[in-house]
């Protein structure tokens, strides 16, 4: 083929590509969010469970605040632990009491397997087990390293935060507490 | 007509569409808040964007431009960033264990390739953080900006977008000259560390760079001391921010974090490939003089890629290279196109165009909420909006 | 998951030493991508004989040393340490892969055909170098020669993920890359090692 003729043409190719690209990265500009609902959140690519406690197993609506109890979340990407977590959290619109808690049935049999009192203000979770398959409250500190690490005495058990969004709505305050299950 | 005059006309003929186009992409058109303060320092940033496009249109020159916008990102981006956070969830600087599991971590750039892997086997993001779009910092908002940046202008997010990397660009240009010189085998380092933590990642179900390695938790917030294992990552990020960010960039006048140790980088090399826009040495005006070898800020340059007239995978298009170039044989290149002439011009402008447009949308956001923070601590004396 | 991050982390340290010597062999032998191909999978088979004699070895050494050992953790945690040291420490040694030795006996041995890159495969695959014998640790552990098995044909997928471009040879471009990030690598998840050995300890000390 001509030289220049083939010159020409990858040249042309270039601008195309250019072009394309250029167009193309406008629209994910000016589309993020459009995009990133139907490429990502309606995919159902989401953060990992360890991190937000899992899909939702049940609500109870408390009167002021809200219960939310989670699936049971296991550790790993591939690979997944035997142990895992259930998490339940308390959500406020406004605030939460400062005290609260009762008995929980994580695993929705109909059975409560465990009772929990929570003093927000002095940061104390004290707990009674009921089923032999429960090991106990997580530790605080387990979310970066040893996610079944065990808090031994319930004061560090308690994760507190606020500006909480959870079905598309913003809790002013809300708490979790992580339960080990073997 | 002067020729000057001249000049100026065609710069400013040249700059006038990206002003209209960055009136809209800064937020100008979306004057909402109650005071002043607000539309005054996004104004003044257009304002600094548009100036800075100008001369960098003007003289002909990129690398001085581009570092004094991607400095002043740097240096903003604490600002805003920290206050933001605090006054979302009351407590400075530090991310506890509360803020992982409600989901309220910004999601940042450098955590893409870690999650990669998981995210396309899993549908699983190894990162706390969250998907929510109501959230400024969600992790489905990055993922997009990263490919549309990707799509723009490849690697250059490195030396155009990112907004810690200033950090290390400003100190390699304090000192005169370079006290100490690197072996350029370091600059594959990035690529090891790349693969560690992909498969790190992996194996712990954590985002391990974030948890062990990032430097840059010491200019945007970092884990509470809470265990001694949070501990030693402290000390380590410290270590290495004063390192690689500071001391080895002062002594050796090379990005040394961006080359040594950033994963992001090291991806972005790969994601490059598709990217149209690449810097390139026309061989026949090449006077082997080497300046660009000893210039280039992540030693992209070696003999054997001037030989080649092509860059090393480390190049982040900072036009360094063009810009200091006795022979003017270093060129801002579109792939396909014949190097050098009137491409390169059109080659360079368009590109400039594209990365002041990123720019407009990321920096601008970054250095007006730390001027509004600023003019807010002038004016009420709390830098504070609660 | 352990094993396919030692396979691909000794992989690419491995294969960028052997591939000046396994090139020219294939080289010489067929010039036909597809006869390469074929190449390989014998050279492959070797290995994986080799790899998968190692797995039953890993697993009576496990069985006899470790079974109801109350110092387990310690032991297993130490090893950790000791063969990352190795791992690091590699990283300053001027490295030589059995089949560069290999190449030079092979005359000697008279071995030709098929055989050969069998018999290549079979002793890089039982090479004692430090990432083989963390993957050896790590398999001792186990309570099954079934898992330990699997284990070590994991740990063979994962080094060779970077055998397979050999005979694409345009692949390889890069050599002189691929070999410093493979020694680059070493250090790496040499430290990593360290610290899992580390935090094995300490979790057995009841410390953590």
């Amino acid at each position: 083929m001509n030289r220049k003729l083939s010159i020409t043409i990858k040249a042309l190719l270039g601008i195309l590509w250019t072009t394309v690209f250029a167009v193309g990265g406008m629209m994910l500009f000016m589309g993020n969010r459009v995009l990133a609902q139907s490429l990502l959140i309606d995919n159902n690519v989401q953060i990992i469970s360890k991190y937000t406690g899992g899909e939702t197993s049940y609500e109870k609506d408390k009167g002021g605040y809200l219960m939310v109890v989670r699936e049971p979340v296991r550790d790993g990407v591939f690979n997944k632990t035997k142990k895992s977590f259930v998490q339940v959290d308390w959500f406020a619109k406004e605030s939460l009491p400062g005290e609260l808690g009762g008995s929980i049935d994580i695993d929705s049999d109909g059975r409560d397997d465990l009772l929990v009192d929570i003093d927000i203000k002095n940061n104390k979770v004290t707990y009674e087990v009921y089923g032999s398959n429960i090991e106990g409250l997580a530790s605080r500190s387990a979310v970066t390293d040893y996610i079944f690490k065990r808090d031994e005495d319930g004061k560090d058990a308690l994760y507190h935060y606020r500006n909480r969004s959870y079905g598309g709505i913003v809790y002013k305050e809300g708490i979790s507490v992580r339960i080990i299950i073997q | 007509m002067n020729k000057t005059l001249k000049k100026i006309i065609v710069t400013a003929l040249l700059t006038a569409p990206f002003a209209f186009g960055s009136y809209f992409v800064t937020g100008l058109f979306s004057w909402r808040s109650d005071g002043l303060l607000q539309p005054i320092s996004v104004l003044a940033v257009w304002l600094f964007i548009n100036t800075m496009l100008f001369i960098t249109l003007f003289t002909g020159k990129t690398d001085k431009v581009r570092a004094i916008l991607f400095i002043t990102m740097a240096i903003a981006f604490p600002i805003g960033f920290i206050l933001q956070l605090f006054e979302l969830r009351g407590h400075f600087m530090t991310a506890v264990m509360s803020d992982v599991i409600s989901g309220n971590v910004p999601f940042c750039h450098i955590v893409i390739p870690q999650t990669i892997i998981p995210a396309v086997f899993t549908k699983q993001i190894v990162f706390p953080g969250t998907m929510d779009l109501g959230f400024q910092h969600s992790a489905s908002f990055m993922i997009i900006f990263w490919l549309g940046v990707s799509l723009f202008i490849g690697k250059g997010w490195c030396s155009w977008t990112c907004f810690y990397g200033g950090w290390e660009d400003g100190c390699s240009r304090l000192s005169r000259k370079a006290r100490i010189k690197l072996n350029p085998k370091l600059v594959w380092g990035a690529v090891a560390v790349l693969l560690l933590v992909i498969l790190t990642t992996i194996e712990t179900a954590s985002p391990t760079y974030c948890l062990w390695l990032c430097p840059f938790k010491a200019c945007s917030e970092f884990f509470e001391v809470a265990s001694p294992l949070l501990a030693v990552q402290t000390v380590i990020f410290i270590v290495l921010f004063i390192g690689l960010v500071i001391i080895l960039p002062f002594l050796s006048k090379k990005r040394v974090q961006c080359m040594v140790l950033c994963p992001f980088g090291a991806f972005q090399s790969a994601v490059d490939k598709i990217n149209p826009f690449d810097i390139r040495i026309d061989k026949t005006k090449c006077l082997k003089c080497k300046k660009c070898i000893k210039e280039c800020p992540v030693m992209a340059i070696s003999e054997a890629s001037l030989e080649k007239g092509k860059m090393g995978f480390s190049c982040m298009k900072c036009g360094k290279c063009v810009d200091i170039c006795p022979g003017k044989a270093a060129h801002f290149h579109i792939k396909g196109t014949p190097v050098g002439g009137a491409f390169a011009r059109v080659a360079r402008t368009i590109f400039l165009y594209l990365a002041f447009t990123i720019f407009a949308g990321i920096g601008a956001g970054i250095i007006s909420s730390a001027l509004y923070r600023i003019l807010l601590l002038i004016t009420t004396g709390s830098m504070l909006t609660q | 998951m352990n094993n396919l991050i030692l396979g691909l982390s000794s992989g690419i340290a491995c294969l960028s030493y052997c591939v000046p010597v396994i090139l020219p062999f294939y080289l010489a032998r067929g010039n036909r991508v597809g006869k390469n191909f074929s190449d390989l999978l014998l050279f492959m088979s070797g290995r994986l004989a080799g790899y998968l004699l190692f797995g039953i070895a890993a697993f009576f050494t496990g069985r006899f040393l470790l079974e109801n050992n109350p110092y387990r953790g310690y032991l297993l945690g130490g090893t950790y340490i000791i063969f990352s040291i190795f791992l690091i420490l590699e990283f300053f040694r001027k490295r030589t892969c059995t089949a560069r030795k290999l190449e030079a006996v092979r005359g000697k041995l008279k071995v030709r055909g098929l055989l050969f890159p069998l018999l290549l495969g079979f002793l890089t695959g039982i090479n004692l170098c430090p990432t083989f014998m963390l993957a050896f640790t790590e398999a001792s552990s186990m309570n099954n020669l079934l898992e330990c098995l699997w284990f070590f044909f994991l740990f063979f997928v994962g080094t060779t993920v970077y055998f397979v471009p050999i005979p694409l040879l345009g692949l390889l471009r890069n050599r002189e890359g691929v070999r410093i990030v493979g020694r680059f690598l070493l250090v790496l998840v040499g430290i990593w090692f360290i610290y899992k050995g580390i935090m094995l300890i300490l979790a057995s000390g009841g410390i953590i």
